[in-house]
């Protein structure tokens, strides 16, 4: 359950997600290297998928969701709408695409954009 | 703005692309006012123990980190002659990196990035956020 969301069944996903969130799809981007990259607690993602938490690895350019089908995108100090060296950041277009109407973006636990 | 975490403070309803744009404009002038050194692509290392620190200066949590080390800045370990800090998305590549932390080798895949180095031989390349403050902690920076 997100925390400040009053929906229980809800399709949440956080862009760059390291599983520090629980109940939600973690994405993160196809660079990702599991082998070396821990999370903000230090859990190394391997550890974190390994002990059954949900990840998705997708360009963050294109999200493998149809429009208008998430009711929920957090993202938690994770580059957006930039390149970085290691490739496009979380892209803002996206987001409001993939959400349904109604749907939230919270960045940073805090709600930023609410899809009209 | 009176503090690094400051910088990413959305305050106005903007969108976090454009509040995490202007953060990485204001990122230079904010340490600037700090006691930390802004360091520049390819600049020689001072003597002494130095430490640099790259952040991204779109996460909250390694903005407070810089917050951290410069309210303890005069406090740190009297050999630790300077904290040099540098905003990452200046690096557009990973060879980008090694203008800023010199003699490194290792591809960086997550932030902060944290090198040490004394006389100008470097001794130590930690990534990540738990990894770098528990460093910084056991230099009696944190």
């Amino acid at each position: 359950m997100v925390p400040g969301i009053s929906s229980f069944q809800q399709l949440a996903l956080n862009l760059g997600g390291e599983g520090e969130t629980p109940d939600v799809l973690n994405q993160q981007p196809t660079w990702v290297d599991l082998a070396s990259l821990a999370s903000r607690t230090g859990k190394p993602l391997g550890d974190a998928l390994h002990s059954g938490e949900a990840f998705l690895f997708c360009d963050n350019r294109r999200l493998p969701f149809p429009d208008t089908s998430l009711d929920v995108i957090i993202t938690n100090g994770v580059p957006i709408d930039v390149n970085t060296w290691l490739g496009p950041g979380v892209q803002s277009s996206e987001i409001r695409r993939v959400l349904r109407r109604g749907g939230e973006w919270h960045d940073n636990g805090t709600l930023v954009f609410t899809k009209p | 703005m009176s503090t690094f975490a400051e910088l990413l403070v959305n305050s106005r309803g903007r969108m976090p692309g454009d509040v995490q744009a202007e953060a990485a404009r204001e990122f230079c002038c904010r340490v600037r006012k700090s006691r930390l050194y802004l360091r520049r692509p390819d600049e020689p290392l001072a003597s002494g123990t130095v430490v640099v620190l790259g952040v991204a200066s779109y996460s909250p949590e390694e903005l407070t980190l810089l917050d951290d080390i410069d309210a303890r800045y005069d406090h740190r370990p009297p050999d630790i002659t300077r904290v040099d800090v540098f905003n990452v998305l200046d690096c557009h590549s990973q060879q980008d990196f090694q203008k800023f932390l010199p003699g490194s080798q290792s591809d960086v895949h997550q932030t902060p990035v944290l090198g040490i180095w004394i006389d100008q031989q470097l001794q130590s390349i930690v990534t990540g956020l738990a990894a770098v403050r528990k460093t910084l902690a056991s230099l009696g920076m944190l």
